[in-house]
Order: structure tokens, then C-alpha cells, then sequence
């Protein structure tokens, strides 16, 4: 009784392996490459799928619509994608799922509205009492409707770290009813562009990269620019990591690479990335 | 108040009970069940809603939605709907939680999960918990309020309808009391029976007319309760309960029905029977109460035999003799059976009646009704028809053996003597008798001509029989003169007397006299079909029956009322009305002041009435008849005398006889033309009169040539059809008389 057990688990156990090798050598060898992730990414990564796809014909980049960074990370060691891209670093508890997180550039935060709003600037004082309620109108007197994200969306975070007061507002207008919603970084821009008098927080990335038809606001007197970026001016960053296997394929290799390179760099300085230097 | 049905109080209070607790259990009950139902289908709800979506994504990401933990998150946190308390997770095929919002519940919870789609196919669940802490908690709230509810009604059922079913219940038990009271108290027994006729209830009366007690008596057929027999034939009768039972109505037993009791005794009863419906008209069964009607059966055959029978001497009254007799005109119809009828008066009993005193006479007629008794058959009916009338029906007899038994009447009546106040005193009995056969068809015609021959038979000497047939043509005419008594009875009574009159011609007129109109009142009957009846039919009957008197103050009366209107009638003239007295009245004391009273009553001219009498009466009671002339002629009145010429053989009372016309008789007149003897006595009988400073009124004046003759003899005046037939009075004729009510002194 006992000896048959052990030999049905031996090979259960062997069946296993084969089919998780099966499948990471069947999409190693597939000649396509599957990136999702953070939504902030999406757009510029199109670009650069599209840029590596025209020097590869043979090569085709799949990018998918955003499924989060916390989905890149939990998707990209399941190989259900070759490339996760997240705008948040691993936390420890995800670091023993066999994957890297790769920083490949950055981009500032920025509070959008319409091209249509005519607004230019905006105070975190300013959205402390948009937030809370108390300011419902923007100076050309059409009414302010904030776009409110997941408690978990990390452009909500960053905008909650600018001051407790704010945090505070967000956390009032997260309860608040009849407030817009949007469940991915292009849902959020979808409604700044088609709702009159709307804001949200998404990415200076997101905004070039797809040619929204949005503009971002001055905040505190501070233009969200790579430069007051980099010197530090701004206060909102968003950082783009790729999410990897340990065990890379030589199709993802060679993509990651070309994205580190100069026209990788090129690419994704056209359109609100500050590329790390590799 | 009576004391209350326990086992309705306790039914009543089980039933308040089972409603308060019903009440205080199904509020908490329902609501908890409504309360579960709708926070389960709100969970469904919700879960569908949330997977609805979560189906974009999928669709669009089929591979890697399951990894949009954030995008999920917004979804189930906010779109479309909030979540309140509720903790949402979705998991994929193998059960692996891919995300969830909200905290876990404890406690109890319900857990609700709709299906995550791809297209068609399920790739994850969306599961939705809600905790039940608050449902049930609302449960006990309501369980509180149920109980609360439950005791509110509770009080209310128990002191409103309830008290109000209580106050029926003792209405209901008061009723039933007061009824078993009634029954007991009743003296009619009442017996309820079910739909079988079995009994099912006896009250006292009844057990006490029966004899038997209820217990013994529960369960039986009524038959076998009741022996009941008619009691004139003796033959058993069915109670009228059966009938009730059958027919399903009411019905009676009334008449001649009788219980004959276990002791043998035979109680006459009435039976009334009725039937017992229930809520749906179906019979259940029928109440039977009999009447113990023996005192009242005694009493109406006493009555009855009273009504036919003569309480002095128990013999047949009037009414049994009547229909007895009638029956044996019946019989002589069909049958031709012969019978015998006789009118028997006693002779002489006034005497006895008036001697003795009524209590000797009552005894008397007993005695005399005994003697008479023996002496006819047992098929024969004697009868009292009142006083000291008997009659007597000799049924199935021949004239010969009537005649026998008549015979052995008389002579045993003959030799009664009756002994009063130490006196002997005997009677006698006139019998008028007439036969019965198949042309016999009234009772009354029987009656009235064994009546008449009984009078005969008194006329005749009394005390011996008289035969209506051997006398037929003296009796009928009596019987006719007796049918006019009533006829004038009747006419006074109805007014339907009329007045016509006749006038006089003026022959010789005296050149210092005022010319007058005489006429004569004519006195005419209309019987009640209308006729006209002239006075010869009536007069005599009237005159023999003693009505003379009402009908000359009838006259009188009348003529006197309308004498102005007669005045009117031959205005520019003076009348002399002419009316004729009979001697009756004139002999009459009060006819006098009669007539003094009714010519001032009615303010008439005296001088112009004049009053007839005629020969023979004036004659016969000359003195009477001067005296009465006389203060009636100091009243202004005149007077003639009628049929003059017929009756005294001598003129010598005409000088003291204060008369003031002649009027010779019609049969000097009628003639007059061819017989010289008739003139030669109207030429002497004029003269006469003349002499005696009269005038002179020749009746039957029939034609011209007589008038011519009369005037040429010097009559002063004519009456007659060759002058004016009798005409009635006023052209009005009846009207008047049916329209004017009979005057009476």
C-alpha cells in the first residue's frame, strides 16, 4: 500500500514539471511577447512594441490592456505574460515568486482635466476642498467632477502622500456617492477627455504615449516636467518597472535590451519617460 | 344571569389563545422569512451585478484578468453598486481567491455567488457575504412586538368578542332555559320527534296525558307512543306527525280524534304537527303537541245538542224540526217517500200560563211534551217550535196513519189534566196537518200550510185536526192574506206605499160656494220587483191583520206633508182632498190627535181635507163615528160618506150623521143609463142629500152620457173613468216615496 502511493506521487510529481517546462519552453519558443501590467505603461510600450516589431518582423509584441501592476506581478510568473510592467517596486512578499523587478524609466504623476476645462493650475489646497466637497466649480464656473480610482491605484496613493489634509479628502470623497469611477489608468483618462469639468491623476507617460486629449495642471506653481522631475521640483514620480522571470527567454532578453537602448531611450523620452540608463 | 357553558368558556379561550399566539409567532415569522428572502435576493443581486461588471474585463483580458486584482477591487468596491457591509470575493474555477473587498463577516452570514462569464463560459465566481447579525436582531425586535401584539389581541379578543360570545352563550342558555320552562309549565303535551317519527322529547304534560315517562318512552315511534282512534267510528287514526314527516309541512288532526290511554281511558285530543328544518332546509324532524279537548268537545256537544233541541222539554227545537223536515222533502223527491207534517197548538194554555204562573205552564208543556212522545213511532220527530207550538214530522207516513196518530194525540191530551194550586186544569191541541211527497219543495210552504190547517182546525173548534189539502182553497187564501201582512209589513217599512188620486167633476155649482177641485187620494202598493198593487189586493189583509191603522196614518202623513205642493199643483184654485178612513181607525182613540198633530206639523188648510168613511162603518159604530166626525169638523175638516146607498135599509142616521157629501154608490151609477130604477134611486138619494144640506158625488161616472145623466139629475159632482182615471199624485211618481222616509208617530 505504502509503495504504491510513493510511485502514483513520483510521477504525479513528474507530470508537473514536464508541464510547467512544456509550457515555459512552448512560450519560449513562441516567436510572441505578451506584456501587461501597470496602465501608465501601456502606451509607451506600444511604442516600443511597435518600434521592436518594425526591426523584428519575425517578433510579434503583444501588449495587453492594463491589468494592473499588481496583476503583472502575479501574472508574469504564472507565464500567463512574458513581461510585467509595474509602477510599484516588489513588495517582500513577492519577492520569492521568482520574478525581478527591472526599473526602465520614469514619469511624473500629473493631475489632468479636459482640453476644454480651462484650468491651468491647481493647489493641493485646492484639491484638498475638491475632494472634501467644499469646492464644486472651477474658475470658468463649470462644475468640478473628480474621477476617483481603486483604493489601490498607485497614482491615488502618490496624490494621498502630498499631504495629510489630502489624504484625508480622498479618503471623504472615496465614500462620497454619485463621484465618477474608473478602474484602469486609460478608463481614468477616457472620462477626464469625455466628462466636462472632470480631473483625475494619471501620467505624463500615459498622456503622450496615447495622445489623450487631456492637459495637465501646474501643480503648486510646479509644471510636471522630466525636469522639475528629475531635480525634484515635482512632487509626484511614477517609476516603471519590468517585471521578469528569473529565468529569462532570449525573445524577452533581446526586448528588454532593446528597450535600455538608444532607441529604446528615444522612444520612451518622446513620450514622458525618463529612461534609466542601463 | 345564568351560569356560563364551561365547555364554551374553555372553547373560547383556547380559540383567543391559538389567535394571540398565532399573532405574536407569524409577525416575527414572516419577517424573518421576508427579511431572509430579501436579503438573499439582494445578495444575488449584487453579486450579479458585480459580475456583469467584471465581464468586460474578462472578455477583454480572457487570460489574464484574474491578475487585475486592482481593477477587480474597483469594481466590487464601487461599480455599479457599494458594497454595505458585505464582504465580496472572486475566485477563480479551482476555487483560488483572486481578490476581494470589505472585511470577512462574523458570526452568521449569508452567502450568495453569481458566476463570472467568458462569452458563455464560467471562469470564476463573484461571492458576496452579508452578515444576518442585524436580520436576526430585527427578528427579536419583531418577536417582541409579535408578543406585545399577541397580548393586545389577546385582550381585545378575549374581552370584546369573546365577552360578546359569552353574552350570546348566556342569551342562547337563558332562551333554552325560559323554553324548557314553558314547556314544563304548558298543559299541552308536546312531543319532538327526529325525521324517523321517533321520539326524541316528552315534556310533563305529555308524559303525563301518555302515562309513561321519557325514558321509558326515548327512541319509540310515535305509533307505538300513541293509540289514537277516531272516536265516531272507532277505528284506529294515524298521528298527524306521520303526515308532517311525509309531506314536509304542517297539518292537524282537529275533530274527532281520541288517545286511548294504557288505562283504558278515552281522551278526546287534538293533534298539531309541524315540521323541524335545519340552517339548510332539511328535515331533522317535527314537534307534535296534542290538546287534551275534552272538556271543550263536551261543551260543543252540548252546545250542539242545545242549538238543535228545546232546553225545557228536550225535544227538537225550531231549527232541528226545519232541517229534519227538509230533509224529508229530500227524500220525497228522490224517493217518493210520503211523510207528514203537523202544526200543533195547545187550546187554552194561556189560561193555565196566565192561572198558574210560566213555571207551572213550563211543566205543563214538559208533560204534555211526554204524552205526545208516546203516541208517535220512533222514526217520528217531535219539536217545540215555541210557546205552545209543536210540530211534528211523521216520517215515511200515509195521511191514514197521520190521521191515527192525531187521533191518539187528541185524546190523550184530552184526558191530561194537570194539577195546579190544588186545581185541575185542562188543555186541548188543534193539529193542522199537510203531507210531503215528490212536488213538495219548500220547507217554509210545509210549514205554512200545516200552519194554516192548524188554524182551520181552531177556527173549526179547536182541539181536533185539520187536513191542509181537504181545505185547501180557504187555507191558501189565508195564507195569501198572510203573505200580504208581510207584504205591507215590508212596504211600510221600505216606504214604498205611493199616492195617486182621482178628481171630480164639477156638475151643478152652488153660485154662492167657492169653486173647489175635489180629489180623491188613491192608495197604490209597489212590490219589490216594482208592481204597482191596487188597494183591493192589500186592503183586506190589512184590515184583517190590524195594520189598517199604520196605513190610513200613512196616508194621512203623506198627504198632509205634501199638501201645499198639492195646493200647488191646481194653483188659482181651492182643492178638497179627499182621503179615506177605514173604520179601524176611525174607531181608534188615537187617530184624532194624530190627525190634529200632523195638520199643524205641517200647517195644512183643514177646510180643504175632507174624509172619506164609508156606509157600513159609519153604521156599525154610528156614535163613535159622530163623536169622531164632529171634533175632527170643529178642526175645520169635512167629511163624506162613501158607498152610500149599499148599506143601512133606513136615511134615518143621516140626519144625525155630520157628513158633507154623499157619495153615492157605483152600482146605482154604472147602470144608470139603461136601468130607471138605478136612476129613479140616484134622483131620490140626491134630493135626499139636498134636503139634508149635503152635496151629492156620484161614483163610476164611466162615460159622457152618464155624466149627462147625472148632471141633468142634479148631482153636484162625478167621479170617474169618463172624468179622470187614478193617476198617480205627483208626476214624479215612485222617486218620491223611495226618497222620503216613512214618518211615525
Amino acid at each position: 500500500m505504502h509503495g504504491c502511493a510513493q510511485k502514483y506521487g513520483f510521477v504525479l510529481l513528474i507530470s508537473i514539471v514536464l508541464s510547467i517546462t512544456l509550457t515555459f519552453s512552448s512560450r519560449a519558443n513562441s516567436t510572441t511577447i505578451t506584456i501587461g501590467g501597470t496602465g501608465n505603461a501601456i502606451g509607451t510600450m506600444r511604442h516600443l512594441a511597435k518600434a521592436y516589431q518594425n526591426a523584428n518582423p519575425n517578433i510579434t509584441v503583444r501588449v495587453l490592456p492594463s491589468i494592473g501592476s499588481s496583476g503583472a506581478i502575479k501574472a508574469t510568473p504564472r507565464g500567463s505574460i512574458d513581461i510585467g510592467l509595474s509602477a510599484r517596486p516588489l513588495k517582500s512578499t513577492e519577492l520569492n515568486l521568482g520574478i525581478i523587478a527591472t526599473l526602465y524609466a520614469s514619469t511624473p504623476t500629473i493631475i489632468a482635466v479636459s482640453n476644454k476645462t480651462q484650468v491651468e493650475k491647481i493647489t493641493i489646497t485646492q484639491m484638498v476642498d475638491i475632494y472634501s466637497g467644499k469646492l464644486k466649480k472651477w474658475p470658468d464656473g463649470s462644475v468640478i467632477r473628480p474621477i476617483i480610482r481603486q483604493a489601490g491605484d498607485d497614482n491615488t496613493k502618490q496624490l494621498k502622500r502630498l499631504s495629510p489634509e489630502l489624504q484625508n479628502a480622498i479618503e471623504i470623497a472615496e465614500k462620497r456617492q454619485g463621484l465618477l469611477f474608473a478602474a484602469t489608468d486609460q478608463e481614468t483618462v477616457d472620462k477626464i477627455e469625455k466628462t466636462p469639468g472632470s480631473f483625475s491623476v494619471t501620467s505624463l507617460a500615459l498622456l503622450l504615449s496615447e495622445k489623450r486629449n487631456i492637459h495637465s495642471l501646474i501643480l503648486n506653481d510646479i509644471e510636471p516636467t522630466i525636469e522639475n522631475m528629475i531635480s525634484g521640483d515635482y512632487p509626484m514620480v511614477k517609476h516603471f518597472y519590468f517585471i521578469l522571470p528569473q529565468e529569462q527567454s532570449q525573445k524577452v532578453k533581446r526586448f528588454i535590451k532593446f528597450v535600455f537602448s538608444l532607441e529604446g531611450a528615444a522612444i520612451l523620452r518622446a513620450y514622458g519617460n525618463y529612461p534609466v540608463q542601463q | 344571569m345564568f351560569p356560563i357553558n364551561k365547555t364554551i368558556d374553555s372553547v373560547l379561550l383556547r380559540f383567543t389563545i391559538i389567535i394571540s399566539l398565532i399573532v405574536a409567532i407569524s409577525l416575527p415569522m414572516i419577517y424573518a422569512v421576508l427579511g431572509y428572502s430579501d436579503l438573499s435576493d439582494h445578495l444575488k443581486f449584487k453579486a450579479k451585478i458585480k459580475s456583469s461588471a467584471q465581464s468586460e474585463m474578462i472578455t477583454t483580458l480572457p487570460n489574464t484578468w484574474m491578475y487585475a486584482e486592482n481593477r477587480m477591487q474597483g469594481l466590487l468596491a464601487r461599480e455599479p453598486v457599494t458594497l454595505k457591509n458585505e464582504y465580496i470575493q472572486i475566485f477563480d474555477l479551482t476555487g483560488n481567491a483572486l481578490t476581494s473587498v470589505g472585511t470577512p463577516i462574523d458570526g452568521i452570514s449569508m452567502q450568495r455567488q453569481y458566476p463570472l462569464y467568458d462569452i458563455g463560459n464560467i471562469v470564476g465566481y463573484v461571492v458576496i457575504n452579508a452578515s444576518v447579525s442585524h436580520l436576526i436582531f430585527n427578528t427579536f425586535i419583531t418577536a417582541l412586538i409579535g408578543m406585545f401584539l399577541g397580548f393586545c389581541v389577546l385582550m381585545l379578543l378575549w374581552f370584546i368578542p369573546v365577552k360578546k360570545l359569552r353574552a350570546i352563550s348566556n342569551e342562547l342558555e337563558e332562551e333554552k332555559q325560559q323554553a324548557e320552562i314553558t314547556l314544563k309549565s304548558i298543559n299541552d303535551a308536546i312531543l319532538r320527534t327526529d325525521k324517523y317519527s321517533n321520539l326524541i322529547y316528552l315534556n310533563p304534560a305529555a308524559e303525563k296525558l301518555i302515562g309513561h315517562s321519557f325514558a321509558e318512552l326515548k327512541g319509540k315511534s310515535i305509533s307505538e307512543i300513541l293509540t289514537l282512534f277516531d272516536s265516531q267510528t272507532m277505528l284506529a287514526t294515524q298521528s298527524a306527525i306521520y303526515n308532517t314527516i311525509k309531506e314536509k309541512k304542517s297539518s292537524s288532526c282537529k275533530g274527532t280524534t281520541s288517545l286511548l290511554t294504557d288505562c283504558g281511558k278515552l281522551i278526546s285530543i287534538e293533534e298539531q304537527a309541524v315540521p323541524i328544518f335545519d340552517k339548510d332546509h332539511q328535515l331533522i324532524g317535527g314537534v307534535l303537541c296534542l290538546s287534551d279537548v275534552s272538556y271543550m268537545r263536551e261543551k260543543l256537544a252540548v252546545r250542539s245538542w242545545e242549538a238543535m233541541h228545546d232546553s225545557l222539554t228536550g225535544l227538537n227545537n225550531r231549527r232541528s224540526f226545519q232541517e229534519k223536515t227538509h230533509q224529508a222533502i229530500e227524500d220525497a223527491q228522490k224517493s217518493n217517500l210520503f211523510s207528514i207534517v203537523c202544526f200543533m197548538d195547545l187550546d187554552r194554555f194561556k189560561i193555565v200560563n196566565d192561572t198558574c204562573g210560566h213555571s207551572a205552564g213550563d211543566d205543563l208543556l214538559i208533560e204534555l211534551s211526554q204524552i205526545i212522545s208516546s203516541q208517535i213511532r220512533s222514526t217520528d220527530s217531535l219539536a217545540r217550535l215555541g210557546g205552545d207550538e209543536f210540530g211534528l214530522l211523521l216520517y215515511g207516513c200515509d195521511i191514514g196513519s197521520a190521521q191515527i196518530i192525531a187521533t191518539n194525540i187528541l185524546k190523550e191530551v184530552n184526558h191530561f189534566q194537570f194539577i195546579c194550586d190544588g186545581r185541575i186544569h185542562t188543555v186541548g191541541i188543534s193539529i193542522g196537518m199537510t203531507y210531503i211527497d215528490n212536488n213538495t219543495y219548500s220547507v217554509k210552504d210545509v210549514l205554512s200550510e200545516a200552519d194554516s190547517a192548524c188554524y182551520w182546525a181552531k177556527e173549526s173548534g179547536r182541539h181536533r185536526f185539520c187536513v191542509f189539502q181537504d181545505n185547501v182553497v180557504e187555507l191558501t187564501a189565508r195564507r195569501e192574506e198572510i203573505n200580504w201582512v208581510e207584504r205591507i209589513k215590508s212596504a211600510l217599512l221600505d216606504n214604498r206605499f205611493i199616492l195617486y188620486h182621482q178628481t171630480y167633476k164639477t156638475l151643478n155649482q152652488d153660485e154662492n160656494a167657492v169653486p173647489h177641485q175635489h180629489l180623491e187620494i188613491l192608495l197604490r202598493l209597489i212590490s219589490s220587483r216594482g208592481d204597482i198593487i191596487s188597494p183591493d189586493q192589500f186592503l183586506p189583509a190589512a184590515e184583517r191583520y190590524d195594520l189598517i191603522e199604520e196605513v190610513d196614518q200613512w196616508v194621512i202623513n203623506e198627504v198632509f206633508s205634501e199638501f201645499h205642493n198639492i195646493q200647488n199643483m191646481y194653483s188659482g184654485s181651492e182643492i178638497m182632498v179627499n182621503i179615506n178612513l177605514s173604520g179601524a181607525s176611525m174607531n181608534s182613540i188615537e187617530l184624532f190627535d194624530f190627525i190634529d198633530s200632523k195638520s199643524k206639523q205641517y200647517n195644512i188648510k183643514n177646510t180643504s181635507i175632507c174624509f172619506e168613511v164609508t156606509e157600513t162603518v159609519a153604521v156599525r159604530n154610528l156614535r163613535t163615528a159622530i163623536e169622531f166626525i164632529n171634533k175632527c169638523k170643529e178642526l175645520g175638516f169635512k167629511f163624506a160618506l162613501d158607498d152610500f146607498g149599499t148599506g143601512a135599509s133606513s136615511f134615518s142616521y143621516l140626519k144625525n150623521l155630520p157628513v158633507d157629501y154623499l157619495k153615492i154608490d157605483g152600482s146605482f151609477i154604472s147602470n144608470i143609463e139603461s136601468d130607471g130604477v138605478d136612476k129613479t134611486m140616484v134622483e131620490a138619494i140626491n134630493q135626499i142629500g139636498h134636503l139634508l144640506g149635503k152635496k151629492t158625488i156620484a161614483e163610476f161616472a164611466e162615460n159622457q152620457a152618464i155624466i149627462d145623466i147625472l148632471e141633468e139629475l142634479g148631482i153636484d159632482f162625478a167621479q170617474g173613468y169618463g172624468i179622470c182615471k187614478p193617476i198617480p199624485l205627483f208626476s214624479d211618481g215612485n222617486s218620491r216615496y223611495k226618497r222620503k222616509p216613512q214618518a211615525r208617530n
